[in-house]
């Protein structure tokens, strides 16, 4: 028993001196931390280890599961207090502009200009990208969080002509399925799934420009205002309508229902596509597409994004240049975002071999950008901090599960938000 | 002379090693242990003392942190949630597991079988069981759907969305995972009672229900304490069962401190108010198990 306890202690030793021997000699490998597990989201990581193998670049694949991502951050942390640093690792939104703060980003400003990022991407992304002027982050897609999902079938039988585009052809088509025996609506089961039906309402009611000073700019009297009522109100009438059992049912189930006719419709971004792709439905024709009634013409985006983190040595510097210019290209853009249900952040990639809905999205992104009608997703964590958006979806999961009025709802909004960004 | 010296010191090392020895081979799990327990034990309270968001930082700010945390709705809606959960889920695991164990304890034909099929739910991981329970329980999956469909249309079992009886929900499955564990606990007790007692309760006439509940019951008071400070670890720290069961929902209606805990550190990027609301979880635990402790050692000091 002795005997082997030393032996295993010596063992654990000799192994950890060779790994870090290793980390020193091999050649230039990047390890990129993310929580993109499920099949298609691998099989899309894959894609980019290959396309970076055959340019003798080794990139390790940190895929960590669960949480919405919490528990690779967690990883993050732990990682970087221990100073085993990553090269890249999935963040997103304005949690890119805390981490810059910390000091620890690295940049790939030499790839970004070689590349021209400045004119590949919308003016809004390169404001993302960077960090005191420098390229921090790489893009890998672009999500369209304010779509509608509907199945055809059930519309016929429900008599519903045609995709509603304003909120009273919602409420009327909400109603003759209902009259029709069919659950209407889909979703709810977790708050952020709420909060990614809140997020269009409120583009819906008040326009870009409300919505900008509400989730983004966190405008205390925005938060609370009439429209913000006008919003909570909304939520509630779609909350009346949607199935009562689907607490802790995850989003892609409630995408099957939609698929499968027990459900109507659901309001939920374009990753839908991928859980459709999975059931070999095809988007836009199983299941029908368009814009959360009300917001035509404007666009909540959800980008995807792998920060680069300071790195001592040369070889992984030249690895993690190698990796944002990869997933710049447009052929790595057009393979991911396919997989991914998602359009390619860079501009004018031809999508000839997208789905309908892609397309659609594309095209409505060049338009909402031209409108300045392009806003960050609050559900999906774009535009506030994680312990604002915590707060948001405090009150949101509060009102949405209980009989709370709209105008209580507003006030406790803007008391929350005002709290949450006082303790950071 | 030279020769002899020699033998006696090298005796006296030989001596000196085998007495160091003991030390020296728990000296690595002893530090790892003061390290990885205690160590970290301090940082949190001091993460707690500070302004630490996203990442660990070590600016000063007293004990806002706690202030925050009492201000915050959530954190109370998890303190009244893990009092109704601990009360119900401590009480009710051992009320069955003690039952049990007394049926069990009647040197029944295949009390093998019985105790494994008891016991069973414990070698399973909460995760996978809260998933079954999850679907179970969903009215438009579960009990109540299978009712209805039995023909009883109007049957309503619908605590798992409702937001008052979510929390009970956690409480049927908790109880189900634990009672089994609690009963061969008590059956390992029960087994332990002399039996000449028990023939002398017998011969003086005693029936068996107050041969159990005067003579028995009573001399089962240190399985008793082991069960409590067991279920009552595991309730404070309960975290799987209410992730794979609710998410911590309707809203957060089913949240408890160690849900807080992580969703404040880890998803909201508040590291110091969960630190702080980490201490005040270790400061419950040694405030309801340490008396219990004291008591006991104090018990068998005087013995």
């Amino acid at each position: 028993m002795r005997h082997f306890r030393i032996k295993h202690l010596a063992g654990a030793v000799a192994l950890s001196c060779a790994f870090v021997a290793g980390n020193v000699m091999a050649e230039p490998t990047v390890s990129v931390l993310n929580w993109w597990t499920s099949g298609s989201e691998s099989k899309a990581m894959g894609v980019l280890q290959e396309m970076l193998g055959k340019e003798g670049i080794k990139m390790v694949n940190d895929a960590v599961a669960g949480g919405g991502g919490a528990n690779a951050r967690t990883i993050l942390k732990s990682r970087i207090v221990s100073g085993n640093v990553p090269g890249a690792a999935q963040i997103k939104g304005v949690s890119i502009q805390q981490w810059g703060r910390t000091g620890l980003l690295g940049n790939v400003n030499a790839v970004a200009e070689s590349q021209h990022w400045n004119k590949l991407l919308d003016p809004v992304f390169l404001k993302l990208l960077k960090y005191n002027g420098n390229y921090v982050a790489v893009p890998f897609d672009n999500h369209r969080v304010n779509w509608m999902w509907m199945n055809p079938e059930l519309m016929k039988k429900a008599g519903v002509a045609h995709m509603p585009t304003t909120w009273d052809e919602l409420v009327s088509a909400l109603k003759k399925f209902k009259a029709a025996g069919i659950t209407p609506i889909a979703g709810g089961g977790n708050t952020w799934q709420v909060a990614t039906e809140f997020g269009p309402v409120v583009l819906a009611t008040g326009g870009p420009k409300f919505y900008d000073d509400a989730f983004v700019k966190l405008d205390t009297k925005a938060l609370n205002s009439p429209t913000m009522i006008k919003a909570f109100k909304r939520l509630r009438v779609l909350q009346k309508y949607t199935d009562p059992n689907g607490v802790g049912r995850s989003w892609n189930h409630d995408t099957a229902m939609v698929a499968n006719g027990q459900a109507a419709m659901q309001f939920m971004g374009d990753w839908a596509e991928g859980t459709l792709m999975v059931m070999h439905k095809t988007p836009g024709k199983d299941v029908l597409c368009a814009p959360f009634p009300g917001t035509n013409g404007s666009f909540i985006y959800n980008v995807d994004t792998m920060v680069f983190f300071k790195q001592g040595n040369a070889e992984a510097r030249k690895a993690q240049d190698a990796m944002a210019k990869t997933v710049m290209s447009e052929k790595f853009q057009i393979l991911f975002n396919k997989v991914k249900g998602s359009i390619p952040a860079r501009l004018h990639t031809p999508m000839s071999s997208f789905n309908s809905c892609a397309q659609t999205s594309a095209k409505d992104f060049a338009q909402a950008s031209k409108n300045h009608a392009l806003v960050p997703s609050m559900s999906q964590n774009m535009s506030t901090y994680n312990a604002t958006t915590g707060a948001i979806f405090d009150v949101l999961g509060q009102f949405y599960n209980s009989n709370m009025s709209a105008q209580t709802a507003a006030d406790q909004l803007a008391k929350q938000v005002a709290v949450a960004k006082s303790q950071l | 002379m030279s020769a002899a010296y020699e033998d006696a010191s090298r005796s006296g090392i030989g001596n000196r090693l085998q007495r160091l020895l003991p030390k020296l081979v728990l000296s690595p799990t002893f530090l790892a242990a003061v390290f990885f327990l205690y160590g970290f034990i301090v940082w949190t309270i001091w993460l707690s003392l500070t302004r630490s968001t996203l990442l660990p930082s070590n600016t000063w700010a007293g004990l806002a942190q706690y202030r925050y945390l009492f201000d915050n709705g959530i954190w109370w809606t998890s303190l009244i949630n893990l009092g109704i959960f601990g009360v119900l889920y401590i009480g009710l695991s051992m009320a069955i597991g003690l039952f049990l164990a007394i049926l069990l304890d009647q040197r029944i034909r295949g009390e093998a079988i019985f105790r494994v099929v008891y016991l069973y739910p414990m070698a399973l991981s909460l995760i996978v069981t809260g998933v079954a329970w999850k679907w179970m329980l969903n009215p438009g999956l579960g009990v109540q759907q299978l009712v209805r469909d039995l023909g009883f249309t109007h049957f309503s079992f619908n605590w798992l969305i409702n937001p008052q009886m979510a929390i009970y929900t956690l409480v049927i499955a908790a109880v189900w995972q634990s009672s089994g564990f609690v009963m061969a606990l008590f059956l390992a007790g029960l087994r332990g009672v002399d039996d000449a007692v028990i023939k002398a309760a017998m011969i003086d006439g005693a029936s068996l229900p107050r041969i159990y509940w005067s003579v028995v019951i009573p001399s089962l008071r240190p399985t008793f304490f082991s069960a409590l400070i067991l279920l009552t670890g595991l309730a404070i720290k309960s975290f799987d069962l209410i992730m794979a069961m609710t998410g911590g929902g309707p809203g957060f209606a089913t949240y408890l401190p160690a849900n807080f805990m992580y969703d404040f550190a880890f998803q909201r990027g508040q590291i110091a108010m969960g630190a702080a609301s980490a201490v005040m979880m270790l400061i419950a635990v040694g405030l309801l198990v340490g008396p219990f402790i004291l008591l006991e050692s104090r018990r068998k000091s005087d013995v």
